[in-house]
């Protein structure tokens, strides 16, 4: 880490930097991993996240020279790369929220009545909201993840994707009635 | 927004070590300070390759200022590399599979081998009740968890790990000679089997390498004569400790060795193993 950069600089003053001085790169790493490694790993699991982050800077430093700032920030350029290898990955993603849907952990019994009800709702939701995330397009993931775990706004799903910013609305709502429908099934039931 | 929080909490998963990031960040180093790699491999090889020859060539420092300029190589990156590796490797020609086991026997080293053709006719040397140092003929056929396997059969195996594994997992077997963990669809043994005796073509090799690198628990306990020393774990209370060469995508030696005929020979050292096409069949 070098003490040239420092935790406030804006990311464009951080690309001015590395453009002067490719080393400087490592501060993107450093600022971002965390963030790329939590989506990924959440999409994926955890080993493959250690790897596909690691593979998502090296693929950025290479490609460093075709970032532009005008076009966004570094967040969304860095989560549209990670988004990229995962789809290599769209099988095993199915897989896993197919598992995550078979785990239906045991509801929890003790403690307070409050805390039982929500936390035998919630585990019952568990298994319906990951066998929607598994019944999803890809497009729909792809944006829905993005915005719920990647945390990005509309306009950085767009650009991380390279698409409209209105097809990020119009993907996120049909993804969000499809999981609604799930949860709302699934309240009227609990 | 209720929805989209929960999609996040059954999603979150634990922050990445301290380890992560310094192995990350040591790889983007790399790549740095060496410039663009020829690309072999699509986006694998570069990665790996020089993560490998870091971890060989460059001691590791770690103090509380700078980070360490290259991590460990880790097990499974092993394995990757060696699945980058098979697919480069020719494809071997000749009419016998060679298949020579070598280990320390109680007054001397021990050899046995075997050659077989493509369809199926096997001779052996030194195998258990045989006359010692006589090439016998020997019909074993070649198996995987407990089924017989032909030549044609590992030829039309596919070369992308995910599809291999389900291949594997819907492949005659017989149960009893599998572990729990492979029969509930771990398949670590039929894998490791693939990789050290069996004539598995190039590109299955690798799909075979790639699909067993994202065993959990893969261990790289480092370099040794020959290559790497992994620990792969078969189930709970078994692990087998094996030596691969990345670059030539083998497994050169293991303490338990997972046969072309579908047995296991254990040893308290080393079993070194090698394969080979040859016209050569010794009488």
């Amino acid at each position: 880490m070098s003490a040239e950069v420092s935790e406030q600089m804006t990311d464009a003053e951080l690309v001015a930097r590395y453009r002067r001085d490719p080393d400087l790169f490592t501060a993107v790493h450093d600022r971002y991993y965390r963030d790329i490694y939590l989506y990924v790993a959440g999409r994926l699991d955890a080993q493959i996240a250690e790897d596909l982050a690691a593979e998502t800077f090296l693929l950025a430093f290479d490609r460093r020279d075709r970032y532009d700032p005008e076009r966004g920030d570094l967040r969304p350029w860095l989560f549209g790369i990670a988004t990229n290898l995962i789809a290599r990955h769209r099988r095993k993603e199915t897989r896993h929220y197919k598992a995550l849907a078979k785990l239906g952990p045991e509801p929890v019994v003790e403690g307070h009545e409050d805390r039982v009800v929500t936390s035998i709702t919630a585990e019952r939701m568990q298994p319906h909201l990951a066998m929607a995330l598994a019944a999803l397009s890809g497009g729909e993931r792809d944006v829905l993840l993005l915005v719920a775990l990647g945390q990005l706004s509309y306009d950085e799903a767009a650009q991380a994707l390279g698409i409209a910013v209105g097809t990020v609305g119009s993907r996120l709502s049909r993804a969000r009635s499809k999981i609604l429908a799930l949860i709302d099934k699934e309240n009227a039931r609990g | 927004m209720d929805d989209l929080n929960a999609v996040a909490t059954l999603l979150a998963k634990p922050e990445p070590s301290t380890e992560a990031i310094t192995r990350s960040r040591g790889r983007l180093q790399d790549r740095m300070t060496r410039g663009r790699a020829r690309r072999r491999r699509g986006w694998l090889l570069p990665v790996l390759g020089m993560a490998v020859a870091a971890a060989a060539a460059v001691a590791v420092i770690v103090t509380s200022v700078a980070p360490p300029a290259s991590a460990p190589v880790s097990g499974r990156d092993v394995l990757l590399m060696a699945a980058a590796s098979a697919e480069h490797i020719p494809r071997g020609t000749g009419t016998y599979w060679h298949i020579t086991r070598t280990w320390q026997g109680p007054d001397a080293p021990q050899v046995q081998e075997s050659w077989t053709t493509r369809d199926g006719h096997r001779w052996s040397r030194n195998e258990p009740y045989a006359t010692p140092g006589a090439v016998v003929e020997d019909s074993a056929p070649f198996t995987l968890m407990g089924a017989e396997i032909g030549f044609e059969e590992l030829e039309g195996l596919p070369s992308d790990p995910e599809e291999l594994k389900e291949r594997i997992a819907g492949l005659p077997r017989n149960d009893s000679a599998m572990t729990p963990a492979d029969r509930q669809g771990e398949l670590v043994s039929p894998l490791i089997t693939l990789i050290t005796e069996l004539p598995t073509p190039p590109q299955v090799r690798s799909a075979a390498f790639e699909a067993l690198a994202a065993t959990p628990g893969v261990k790289n306990a480092g370099p040794v004569e020959g290559g790497q020393e992994l620990l792969v774990p078969l189930s709970e209370s078994l692990e087998i400790r094996m030596v691969v060469d990345p670059e030539a995508a083998r497994v050169a030696r293991a303490n338990i060795l997972l046969t072309a005929e579908g047995g296991s020979a254990m040893s308290n050292s080393y079993i070194s193993v090698t394969t080979e096409w040859t016209d050569e069949l010794p009488r």
